[in-house]
């Protein structure tokens, strides 16, 4: 293979296939972290506030 | 290069690694399946601390084991690293996997530690629980395709691997 045939090449269809369902992926775990506070952080203060245990 | 010995050494424990993070990622979905949707107050204790236990000592050790062995296969061979989409892709899926999972050990430890000290009411913590669930089916879905990317080693060089290709072509044998 030259350098012309180098610069001709294109991508196999199915790594642009995956790489549109992993980003599909990140999208729908990152909505999931949203809606479940995930992204507030990790430790006690972000996972806890009102659901956190009753005196 | 590795000797075939070497090869053959690197990959049984790559995949023993990677097979084994598979299994025990399966047992914490599982646990924290049971620990959300159980009403027996010591038995979600129970899968908390198990899946605590389960985290630290198999878990995030095999994790680290198939992204080293991966690495070691990868670099000790002529597959090499950056040569083929699917090692490529392998290694982003599984160092994403890994720090993901580094970010969610304090979660499973704070519910975990809770978890022991009294029991958990079905609401209590309920959006970090189910978070877990989704964490793990994640991380399954991630781990499968990694397998199956080994499995199948599906074709396609990258422009760095053709270019290896190439040069190595054109040395004189």
């Amino acid at each position: 293979m030259n350098q012309a045939e180098d610069d001709e090449y294109q991508t196999p269809r199915w790594v642009k296939v995956f790489g549109i369902v992993a980003l599909l992926f990140v999208l729908l775990f990152a909505i999931v972290h949203l809606l479940g506070g995930g992204f507030r952080g990790h430790g006690p203060a972000a996972h806890g506030t009102e659901q956190t245990r009753q005196p | 290069m590795m000797t075939p010995g070497g090869r053959k050494l690197a990959l049984t424990l790559h995949v023993l690694a990677s097979v084994g993070w598979l299994g025990s990622v399966a047992a914490f979905l599982a646990l924290a399946i049971a620990g959300l949707t159980k009403a027996d107050a010591q038995i979600v204790r129970g899968c908390y601390v198990a899946m605590e236990v389960t985290t630290r000592y198999v878990i995030v050790p095999l994790c680290f084991a198939s992204l080293v062995t991966g690495l070691v296969s990868s670099l000790g061979t002529t597959w090499g690293l950056f040569r083929h989409y699917w090692v490529v892709i392998k290694l982003t899926l599984t160092i994403l996997a890994t720090v993901v999972l580094l970010v969610h050990t304090r979660p499973i430890r704070y519910v975990a530690d809770i978890a022991a000290q009294q029991p958990l009411a079905r609401h209590e913590l309920r959006d970090v629980r189910l978070q877990l669930v989704a964490d793990a089916g994640a991380a399954i879905v991630v781990l499968v395709v990694n397998t199956v990317l080994a499995v199948y080693k599906p074709r396609g060089l990258t422009r760095y691997g053709r270019r290896k290709q190439r040069e190595e072509r054109a040395l004189p044998s």
